[in-house]
């Protein structure tokens, strides 16, 4: 069964349709790379998964359930946004965690910070953005979920981050869990994704595995990016 | 997960008011030190400092409690409306346990308000020997209410506690109910909660006019007559006429705010 369904999903602000029509299954033990320009409706797509938005036509399904108190505690959401109480120090924040997620593990998630240097007697208040996210994506991933929704997970951190993040989303792969990564920065991510979905629109252009890509098309996905959402004519 | 909530919920907004608390409190014993001080000195200096800390100490029992109803709203919003709203929707929570959280916690300190300023008050005013008779005197209260008004003084006080209760509830549904409705939208969120605030209050004086006007045979035929045969049945009538109100109000406007952020939620 997949983890996230999506069946004739649909969801329309004020008249302006941000996903239309789309059907899409996503398998556990897969690493998807949600790619698109802006206003392709990547955010709107998680967000709806989340259950922060409701569907105007169609549905989601999160393990064959509507999004619910259910579903969010399998699901894994790292928002774009600082989404943690900025006056909480991180103890309190992995305690926070800790009481309302059985499957968030407190251990990994003070090793990832020690790693880090992120110190855990810390206000939120007083780190930089980038730190902040840096915690929020280890809280993400400090949990045993079986879908994880990352949006733009390296947006905001440094180059050497970057490569930490890749690898501790790589290194707390679980065969039974899926990881879906919201990016435009797809070169950097491109190594560790199974599969890409290409969304223009609202619609889904391309869903095919990474190594298909590469094999019948003779390029890696950014390249591929590159020429199906070109924005000028040469 | 609600008693969950509900410690989080505590944390995030003791954090304030308990600071506010122990400044009313220490300006209560302050008030009443500098006022021991003026009946023994008669200078310029100690009159002034003492009408300057009973100044404060007003502004302290007003300020607790305009804060904690402001608490109370920019609580709601930053928590649930903005940033914050993605990880408290994303909880294993269910929005039910979301909103009672927010309510029980907001008539939690409305309730320690009152209870904090009472005993700054009685510090203020402490004199020896003053609380030897308050026993007795709350005794001897509910006695006389028993024999000359044949009522249950204790039935009273639970009525009037269902009243408290409830229009406490209604009082922050007033405000959670326009900015879940403000928020829906996708901009000027802040001004149309604003707008919001004042389409229901215009709403609900109007209804409450009309059910005046429909209920005044009812007050008539029952309440006015029960009035001068029987004060306690008139009163007891009255008590919970009110609860009914606050009760009916108070549901639609909890229906609609659980609706607004289940089905309408728009976060930025």
């Amino acid at each position: 069964m997949p983890i996230l369904e999506c069946n004739n999903l649909t969801k329309t602000y004020a008249g302006v349709t941000a996903l239309d029509h789309i059907d899409l299954a996503i398998d556990p033990g897969r690493i998807v790379g949600l790619l698109g320009p802006n206003g392709s409706g990547k955010t709107t797509l998680i967000k709806l998964a989340a259950g922060l938005l409701q569907p105007t036509q169609g549905q989601i399904l999160i393990d064959g359930k509507k999004p619910s108190p259910e579903t969010n505690a399998v699901l894994s959401y790292l928002p774009e946004r600082i989404a943690l109480s900025q006056w909480m120090k991180v103890t309190q924040v992995l305690d926070f965690f800790c009481d309302f997620y059985k499957d968030f593990d407190r251990a990994a998630a003070e090793a990832m910070l020690a790693q880090l240097q992120i110190a855990p007697n810390q206000v939120l208040k007083q780190m930089s953005k980038g730190t902040k996210e840096k915690v929020q994506l280890i809280l993400a991933m400090s949990r045993k979920a079986k879908l994880y929704l990352l949006d733009e997970p390296i947006g905001g951190v440094d180059p050497a981050t970057r490569d930490y993040i890749l690898h501790t989303i790589l290194s707390n792969y679980n065969p039974e869990a899926a990881v879906i990564i919201s990016t435009h920065l797809i070169g950097d991510v491109e190594q560790i994704l199974d599969e890409v979905v290409f969304l223009s629109r609202g619609q889904i252009a391309l869903h095919d595995s990474c190594e298909a890509i590469r094999e019948q098309q003779g390029k890696s996905v950014d390249q591929l990016f590159r020429e199906v959402f070109k924005c000028w004519e040469n | 997960m609600l008693g969950k909530l509900m410690k989080y919920e505590l944390r995030a907004t003791g954090r304030m008011m308990l600071p506010l608390f122990l400044l009313t409190l220490l300006l209560g014993v302050f008030t009443r030190m500098s006022t021991a001080v003026v009946q023994h000195t008669h200078t310029n200096i100690t009159e002034s400092l003492n009408m300057l800390l009973i100044f404060a100490f007003v502004l302290a029992l007003v300020g607790t409690a305009v804060f904690s109803v402001v608490l109370m709203v920019v609580r709601f919003r930053n928590n649930l409306m903005t940033d914050e709203g993605y990880l408290m929707f994303t909880l294993p929570v269910s929005v039910h346990q979301l909103l009672w959280a927010k309510l029980l916690v907001s008539m939690l300190w409305f309730v320690a308000v009152f209870c904090v300023d009472a005993l700054a008050i009685l510090l203020a005013i402490y004199e020896d020997g003053m609380l030897a008779g308050l026993p007795e005197f709350i005794r001897s209260a509910f006695e006389n209410m028993d024999r000359y008004y044949a009522v249950n003084g204790l039935l009273y006080m639970l009525e009037f506690l269902g009243v408290l209760l409830v229009s406490m509830v209604t009082a922050c549904l007033l405000f959670y109910a326009p900015i879940s409705i403000g928020n829906s939208f996708a901009t000027h969120k802040t001004l149309l909660s604003v707008v919001f605030y004042f389409v229901i209050q215009t709403v609900l004086q109007i209804v409450t006019v009309f059910g005046f006007a429909f209920s005044a045979r009812t007050v008539n035929d029952v309440i006015m007559p029960s009035l001068a045969s029987s004060p306690t049945r008139a009163a007891h009538l009255l008590f919970l006429s009110v609860l009914g109100y606050s009760l009916i109000i108070g549901t639609i406007l909890y229906v609609l705010t659980w609706f607004m952020l289940r089905k309408r939620l728009n976060l930025q």
